[in-house]
């Protein structure tokens, strides 16, 4: 049985010409091994594309409410309208220029905020990584589903607050991935050799560590660009994200569930996000096989 | 091992007294309160039967002595009253908990089944053209929206076909069996009562199949890597040297092999399982803790809302804990950190 | 070993799919069942709290006590004119409207088989008045005296023509007071703390209807059998489970049998529905109404006449009637059409996109105003979404930003209670069938405060409603409720949209059943 072929080759981290770093190596494999990736790539350029060409190619003003309400699909619609009047298919294209640029920034803002945690804690240690870890359980054991609904509830349903209340929800995974990524080259030879010679955390951590995790981060990130379009959209089908007339995926699939055996209303946005979360999740898959071992143990016990 | 233990129930006890203040001082922000669900337009116009609405749910005295009688009461195992069910949450919970778990358990069940045993087949066929698609399929799970999957789900399955019913526990109407554990299909079991036990598992199934497409991913994946690992290791090529035949050689020790991880990584996605409940049990009208969470936090029920958060936090601290224990057991060296 | 594990896995996929395939088809069993209809059940989206008469205002409670306990009066068949006799067989009152009295009808008996007095409807009506519940404010002004056991005196402090049809409330039914005192229950004027009858009333019904509660959920389904003892002909379905659907469950369960009646559904889902149901139609005398705040604290904007001009012209309300489906009516008047001094469709206003837009524009500068709404709240299958965007869009034509603002209810209601709303899309219950209701919409009233219209800030308005609430003679009320609304709509601070249609939508073998304008659903009558 050909076991080998996989993504468990060991790859041992090699010292850059300088001596001072270790230069993480990456294993990308041969493209015809990955159709699951290259698909995942085109999915998301399609995306991209329809994003920032929308007012080019959706055929409708996707709030106006100038057709005949709950049309099938047809050649003048090709999504049908929905409740009030709208196109579809404009609304789906639209869609697109909320679900991607808001889940990108809801993932860079976990990110920035769980991955400084995670690192500070898991670099210092003792008190300070007790307490954040602390938190951090708080965080976890947290129903998010209420503390979501709390947020919205106190501040209005809007995308603001349901970025705000996903990146409250989101952030302890990555102080976790992070803290354990630190913990695991913290006691390392060259982490030693860097504190010995006197260089400061910030420096220990800016220039040594930070290039070391960045691998596993960017996987973690792409997988969770898909979780956050995710929640995006079920906050948004409780009602508790984007607020009306905006065409958010989450949100139409609410509406179309309502009336479900106008089924097109509900259909074609969750295509749609089920389309991106797939290439997202497709493309961090695979990244994530061509990971060091070693340093994607504690990647892959993320619930990803 | 003892002493291991100890530190993480201390760490329990603080993250529950953590939950109750964060959960209190959440409901202290919210704008509104259950009162104000409560009363009627003409009642809510009138000052005196306000006063009386929320001296009724203790809501007049100030937010500290609330949070000190709460958890006095906590102690006592009294979690207050729901304002919207009229009734101890402690029962509440007892009521609806089992709901939530028999759901999450069926969808654990399917998940291992399916998800294991397509990642075993997935593992033996590494990278052929089966485990592109099976690949494929176990990111699906996880990608998909769950909320969109139960309406498909349950139009093509419910409405359409006829085959499942969409919504509840058992048929309208009909008395559940005696309660022993709350779990309808075992408690029928129990009962002798074949037809119910039937019906039940009947309404269980369409929920716990879309609660289960997450998990199914997840599980297939991992135990596609278990599998491989285990099947690269060294006994494996000893036993292959040996003569044993492939079906053997798989069933025999890679299975024992790869069941262990797979253990920690059910008991781990069962907890976040509980969160994902609140879409499918709105859904499928399924009265467990989700829908019951969903409910309180939109009519605002103090008590309900911080009971259940309590409830939440427990089961994750045990699962955890259970978690910690499995991984001490099998890797002396974490007890140590 | 391994012989074993294959043997177990083979084992446990066999019985699997034989479970599967025997769940699978159990679906035939269910479907003879509902064809006997033994127990008939009835998806409602609940909003029950309590099955304390004296506590419940709600409207799922009121259909689940108006089954359950008798009240003096009631009404039937869908009328809403006439209250007709219940527990008391008749009534007659003095010219001035400020004393009703009440023969109590003999032979009554409670479900225990205890006869009914005029002891228990004096506990029961003061009872509610003194709980300081939900529905206290029935009684405000009013005093109840039993001078014999058949005879009760209804008083009020002002002349009040609408007693008669408040005593239809389910809230006043008529409960045993024997076994009401025994479990904690007091009439007594500290009633609000003392009473503590509600635990026991949850579970075990005191009343004298036609059904008594066999089990009570707020969350799943309630259960009532018929009563045995019930003075008046016994209802055709002896046990009936009213249990709590969204209205898309509603769909669903309808569709495939597993619910017999639904009384959520709305025009748009109705029309997905197949043929083996029956749909009866009729109007709800539910307003569905916008208002802009006039208090220029709240908004500037919203409080200045030249906005309210813009708005009142620029609405397309055939656009937002387009919405609520068939059977919706427009509303002309914020008096329902079924009721006393309804307002046609004379002199109502049409759209005037040039008038509106010209009216914004005196007004100046950006017009921007927040519109508030519950977003998971939906009455007679018709959702506040839709309406409110319709409404935005609309306006948008004639220069005015509207910005939507839904919220979970809870939250949303404490605002528009508080007054603080620029702009809210809401609806509004009549709280008894009787147009003295509809007062609560003028300035310094339940409504306008909300809408942030203070007393004094329309004197002819407010002087033609001091003078209809202490009218007694019909005509003259009609004359005075159709000046009311005249006056109201010209000052346009609160704009009734629309009446929705009310559907009942029920299996074949039930047949139909009509909705009630005003308990909603008469579970007695169902099947007659």
């Amino acid at each position: 049985m050909t076991v080998t072929e996989n993504s468990f080759e060991t790859l041992d981290p090699v010292a850059s010409a300088d001596g001072r770093r270790w230069v993480p190596r990456w294993r990308l494999p041969a493209a015809w091994r990955r159709p699951l990736a290259i698909a995942g790539v085109v999915i998301v350029a399609f995306w991209v594309i329809v994003m920032i060409f929308a007012p080019l190619l959706a055929p409708y003003d996707p709030l106006a409410q100038d057709s005949a309400r709950f049309l099938p699909p047809s050649p003048e619609h090709w999504f049908g309208t929905d409740g009030v009047g709208r196109d579809v298919l404009s609304r789906v294209i639209y869609g697109s220029r909320i679900s991607i640029p808001i889940a990108v920034m809801l993932v860079l803002l976990s990110l920035v905020i769980g991955a400084t945690i995670g690192a500070l804690s898991g670099y210092f240690g003792g008190g300070v990584d007790a307490v954040a870890m602390r938190v951090v359980d708080l965080f976890f054991a947290f129903p998010a589903i209420i503390l979501a609904m709390a947020v919205s509830a106190a501040l209005g349903p809007s995308l603001v607050n349901a970025v705000l209340a996903i990146v409250v929800v989101s952030w302890p995974a990555y102080a976790r991935v992070t803290r354990s990524l630190v913990i695991g080259l913290r006691d390392s030879n060259f982490i030693a050799a860097s504190r010995l010679i006197g260089a400061s955390p910030a420096r220990t951590l800016g220039r040594d560590i930070a290039p070391n995790i960045l691998g596993p981060i960017v996987v973690i990130s792409t997988l969770e660009l898909g979780n956050a379009i995710l929640l995006l959209a079920g906050l948004s089908y409780l009602g508790l994200g984007a607020v009306p007339p905006t065409p958010e995926w989450g949100a139409m699939v609410s509406e179309g569930s309502r009336v479900f055996y106008n089924y097109w209303v509900a259909l074609f946005p969750g295509l749609a996000i089920l389309s991106i979360v797939l290439a997202f999740n497709f493309i961090g898959d695979s990244l994530r096989d061509a990971l060091d071992p070693r340093t994607s143990r504690a990647v892959q016990s993320m619930e990803l | 091992m003892a002493l291991f233990i100890a530190k993480r129930l201390g760490a329990a006890v603080l993250l529950v007294i953590g939950t109750i203040l964060v959960a209190f001082l959440l409901t202290a922000v919210l704008p509104g309160d259950a009162a104000t669900a409560r009363l009627g337009e003409r009642a809510a116009a009138d000052p005196e039967i306000v006063a009386a609405m929320r001296e009724q749910l203790g809501l007049d005295k100030p937010l500290y002595e609330q949070f000190f009688i709460y958890v006095s009461g906590v102690t006592r195992g009294d979690l207050g009253d729901s304002v919207q069910t009229a009734r101890p949450v402690m029962t509440d919970l007892q009521l609806f908990g089992p709901a939530s778990a028999e759901l999450a358990l069926a969808a654990t069940l399917i998940a291992v089944i399916i998800g294991g045993g397509l990642g075993i087949v997935a593992a033996l066929r590494a990278n052929g053209h089966l485990d592109n698609v099976l690949r494929a399929l176990s990111l699906g799970g996880v990608s998909i929206p769950i909320f969109w999957f139960a309406l498909i789900a349950t139009a093509i399955f419910s409405t359409r076909l006829g085959w499942f019913p969409s919504s509840g526990r058992l048929n309208a109407g009909v008395v559940p069996p005696p309660r022993v554990t709350g779990f309808y299909t075992i408690d029928s079991l129990i009962a002798g009562n074949f037809p119910l036990f039937l019906q039940a598992v009947q309404h269980l199934i369409l929920p716990a199949i879309v609660l289960s497409a997450a998990m199914v991913g997840l599980l297939m994946r991992f135990t596609r890597a278990s599998v491989l690992d285990v099947l690269g290791q060294e006994y494996i090529r000893a036993a292959e040297a040996k003569g044993l035949s492939g079906r053997r050689v798989v069933f025999g020790h890679v299975l024992r092999g790869a069941l262990v991880p797979v253990i920690t990584v059910v008991g781990t996605a069962f907890a976040s399982l509980l969160a994902g409940t609140v879409l499918v049990e709105q859904i499928f009208a399924w009265p467990g803790i989700g829908s019951y969470a969903y409910r309180a936090a939109s009519t605002l029920d103090l008590s309900a809302i911080v009971g259940v958060t309590i409830f939440v936090a427990l089961i994750y601290i045990f699962v955890n804990l259970v978690t910690d224990i499995l991984y001490g057991v099998i890797d002396p060296r974490i007890r140590r950190a | 070993m391994k012989r074993s594990v294959k043997l177990v896995g083979a084992a446990a996929l066999i019985a699997a799919s034989a479970l599967i395939v025997s769940a699978c088809s159990a679906p035939a069993q269910n479907e003879s069942e509902s064809a006997a209809v033994e127990s008939l059940v009835i998806d409602k989206s609940f909003d029950l709290v309590t099955a304390d008469p004296a506590r419940m205002y709600e409207t799922t409670g009121g259909i689940v006590l108006h089954a359950v306990y008798d009240s003096l009066l009631t009404f039937a068949d869908g009328n809403a004119d006439k209250p007709l006799p219940s527990v008391a067989s008749e009534w007659s009152v003095n010219d001035d409207a400020t004393e009703y009295t009440f023969t109590i009808r003999d032979g009554i008996t409670f479900s225990d088989g205890t006869p009914l007095t005029s002891a228990d409807v004096v506990f029961s009506l003061n009872r509610v008045k003194n709980i300081q519940g939900n529905g206290s404010f029935l009684m405000a002004g009013l005093t109840v005296e039993a001078p014999d056991e058949s005879t009760v005196v209804v008083t009020s402090e002002e002349p009040n023509t609408a007693v008669p049809a408040i005593m239809t409330s389910p809230t006043l039914g008529i409960v045993n007071s024997a076994v009401v005192k025994k479990n904690g229950g007091t009439d007594a004027a500290d009633a609000a703390d003392a009473d503590t009858a509600e635990e026991f009333l949850n579970q075990t019904s005191a009343g004298s209807g036609p059904y008594t509660i066999e089990s009570f959920d707020t969350t799943t389904e309630t259960v009532l059998v018929a009563n045995p003892e019930y003075w008046g002909d016994a209802p055709v379905y002896d046990r009936v489970v009213l249990r709590n659907a969204t209205a898309e469950a509603q769909l669903m369960d309808v569709q495939s049998g597993t619910a017999h009646v639904a009384l959520d559904l709305g025009s748009d889902q109705i029309a997905g529905l197949g043929s083996d149901v029956v749909v009866s139609t009729s109007q709800s005398p539910t307003i569905f109404f916008v208002f802009l705040n006039a208090n220029p604290a709240v908004s500037e904007i919203t409080s200045s006449p030249d906005f309210r001009e813009a708005v009142k012209y620029g609405l397309d309300f055939d656009g937002i009637l387009e919405l609520a489906g068939e059977g919706a009516e427009r509303a002309y008047g914020i008096v329902p059409s079924s009721y006393l001094g309804a307002l046609g469709p004379d002199g109502a206003v049409e759209r005037d996109v040039d008038r509106a837009t010209e009216a914004a524009s005196r007004i100046g500068g950006d017009l921007t105003v927040d519109l508030e709404y519950a977003s998971d709240f939906s009455s007679n299958g018709l959702s506040m979404g839709p309406f409110a965007e319709r409404i935005a869009a609309q306006l948008a034509e004639v220069g005015i930003t509207v910005n939507l603002k839904p919220g979970p209810i809870a939250t949303t209601l404490e605002s528009y209670r508080a007054g603080s709303e620029q702009m809210g899309l809401w609806l509004w219950n009549p709280d008894y069938p009787d147009s003295a209701d509809y007062l609560a919409f003028g300035p310094g009233e339940v409504v306008g405060l909300r809408a942030g219209w203070e007393a004094g800030a329309a004197p002819e308005l407010e002087a033609v409603m001091a003078e209809v609430s202490t009218e007694t003679d019909a005509a003259a009320r009609e004359a005075l409720y159709k000046q009311f609304q005249k006056l109201h709509n010209e000052e346009g601070v609160i704009i009734p949209l629309f009446q929705p249609a009310a559907s009942v939508v029920a299996a074949s073998a039930v047949g139909e059943v009509k909705y009630d304008p005003v308990f909603s659903l008469d579970i007695a009558a169902i099947g007659r």
